[in-house]
């Protein structure tokens, strides 16, 4: 089985394409093809001619669909992916995807998880062939347990600051949302493959899924598509509550690291979304140079508070919340006056004119360096079709963002001005405020 | 998982079979026909990959065996196994095994 796989042409409709085609130039933004087939799968592809094709498959199967005994099966979806699937064995995809120098790798957020194949472009049948197997999963339990390490090393990788955004997501929004994407402790070892396979049923739906490609052209990619084989799945999880407070963890040592959040904007709200991405850009989102400072809002705040605090703003849009803040990191003696003077400045909303317009052009920025690498447009291409099940070009991305006033940006800090706090910390935690007294 | 559902008895019976089966003597100390595989490459991995009660269970036998063995004795009559209860356990774990180390083989040939 293994064997003859590479060998052979699933797909034979696929169009060669030689070297001798003058591929994209760099930077240049290529039209996105945007299907949907009639289980309600969005199919999308950026039609660009490159020597490297990607695959992707985006299944709506991120750690909010998780109950609180399934914690952690979105993170072990993510390690499974090379793992054995139920028609062929993890050795079978391995050595046929590296046979022909492609790669399979995983990812995923609160929403999605993804398994991204590539490929040269003239090898990419064999890696539809095993991208296809993904959607069964074995999950054979040796397997698992043979991977247990490599799970534990993931989880001791996972840096100070992502664990404080994970602890504001569990105060923000406690169950769903609030689930982190990484594996809690007690769960090692825990998860059985039969509850795996059950949370794979549910959340591997074709109306909450995506098959996306860059460098592939849409009909071969669509008949792809119509030849996977979704379980049944669900429907949409249930919607998210904000709720704020406080989720802390005390560790040794001197380091603190505190995330602040309030109420962001929705993706379903793109204008709203795109307003806070603005915001996010506006106050902080790090340093435009190496170890500078970061301008804006939050820059000052923490320049004002003294000390030796790193700010960055934090800004999550998912399908129907969001959560907008900063994470702070800093020695624990520093770090209550950070937090009082962050919060301060998180609640005046003060978005000048200024600030707008840098928001706005290093959000562009941002947007168009994602949108010319194949590997960022992928995922991008992937999150937005999985998520809204449209894609948007960057060009009416861009002329999007141009369309938001500065009322809007205005309206979107006013809005988490307003909301009730979630703080998540980690470290040291001898000074840091509580939600309650920064309210 | 369904597809690991273990074979109970032979594949097919007959009295033949059923004589052989006797005069092996293994099932005089309770012992099934899997406990007494040839531990090679492929058996060991099989073992490994049993789910936690059947280990167990084939752990327990092996050591009652031994037991006995050593004490020159074998089980009450109403204990040996019998013929058409001999559960082939280890079968579908160690045919996939197989399944696999024929694939790295054939794979290994031809590349």
């Amino acid at each position: 089985m293994a064997c003859n796989a590479s060998k052979t042409s699933l797909l034979r409709s696929i169009a060669k394409r030689g070297y001798s085609t003058c591929p994209r130039p760099a930077g240049d933004v290529s039209g996105i093809n945007v299907k949907v087939l009639e289980n309600k799968l969005v199919v999308a592809s950026a039609e660009a001619t490159v020597p490297v094709t990607r695959v992707s498959l985006v299944l709506g199967a991120g750690s909010r669909n998780e109950a609180y005994d399934t914690q952690g099966a979105s993170h072990l979806l993510r390690l499974a992916g090379g793992l054995s699937t139920q028609n062929s064995s993890a050795f079978a995809i391995a050595r046929n995807i590296q046979q022909v120098g492609g790669t399979l790798s995983t990812w995923g957020d609160r929403e999605v998880v993804g398994y991204t194949v590539t490929t040269t472009a003239d090898n990419a049948e064999t890696g539809l062939r095993y991208l296809q197997d993904l959607l069964q999963p074995a999950f054979k339990p040796w397997e698992l347990t043979d991977n247990a390490k490599t799970l534990l090393n993931q989880l001791e990788a996972v840096s100070k600051e992502q664990r404080a955004v994970e602890l504001v997501h569990k105060a923000a929004f406690r169950k769903g949302l609030g689930n982190s994407i990484y594996a809690p402790r007690f769960q090692l070892g825990k998860l059985s493959s039969e509850s795996l396979l059950h949370y794979v049923c549910e959340t591997f739906a074709a109306g909450r899924a995506a098959v996306v490609g860059v460098g592939i052209d849409i009909n071969t990619l669509s008949g792809f598509a119509q030849t996977l084989q979704f379980p049944t799945g669900s429907d949409k999880p249930s919607s998210p509550n904000w709720y704020g407070g406080d989720a802390r963890k005390d560790t040794a040592g001197h380091q603190t690291v505190v995330a602040v959040a309030g109420q962001g904007g929705a993706v379903s709200n793109h204008k709203e979304a795109l307003a806070f991405a603005i915001l996010e850009q506006a106050v902080g989102a790090g340093a435009a140079t190496k170890r500078g400072n970061s301008a804006g809002l939050f820059g000052d705040a923490v320049a004002c508070a003294g000390g030796s605090a790193a700010v960055k703003a934090i800004n999550a849009s998912y399908s129907d919340a969001g959560l907008f803040g900063f994470v702070v990191s800093s020695d624990s003696k520093d770090v209550g006056k950070a937090v009082e003077f962050l919060v301060r400045a998180l609640k005046s909303g003060a978005v000048s004119d200024k600030d707008v317009a840098r928001g706005k052009a290093l959000l562009k920025a941002r947007v168009i360096s994602q949108y010319s690498s194949d590997s960022g447009l992928i995922k991008e291409v992937g999150r937005q079709a999985a998520l809204t099940r449209n894609v948007l070009e960057a060009d009416a991305l861009l002329a999007a963002i141009d369309g938001i006033s500065q009322s809007e940006v205005q309206a979107a800090a006013k809005k988490v001005g307003s909301s009730k706090l979630a703080v998540g910390a980690i470290g040291n935690l001898a000074n840091v405020p509580y939600a309650s007294d920064l309210a | 998982m369904s597809s690991y559902i273990a074979r109970k008895g032979p594949a097919v019976f007959s009295n033949l079979g059923r004589w052989a089966y006797n005069m092996s003597g293994f099932n005089q100390y309770g012992l099934h026909r899997d406990d007494c595989l040839y531990e090679n490459e492929d058996v060991k991995e099989a073992v490994r990959r049993l789910p936690r009660k059947l280990y167990d269970e084939r752990n327990y036998r092996i050591m009652r065996a031994l037991h006995l063995s050593m004490t020159k004795t074998i089980l009450p009559k109403e204990q040996w196994t019998k013929y058409e209860d001999d559960v082939k356990y280890l079968e579908p774990y160690l045919n996939e095994v197989v399944k696999e180390r024929e694939e790295r083989e054939d794979w290994n040939k031809n590349h």
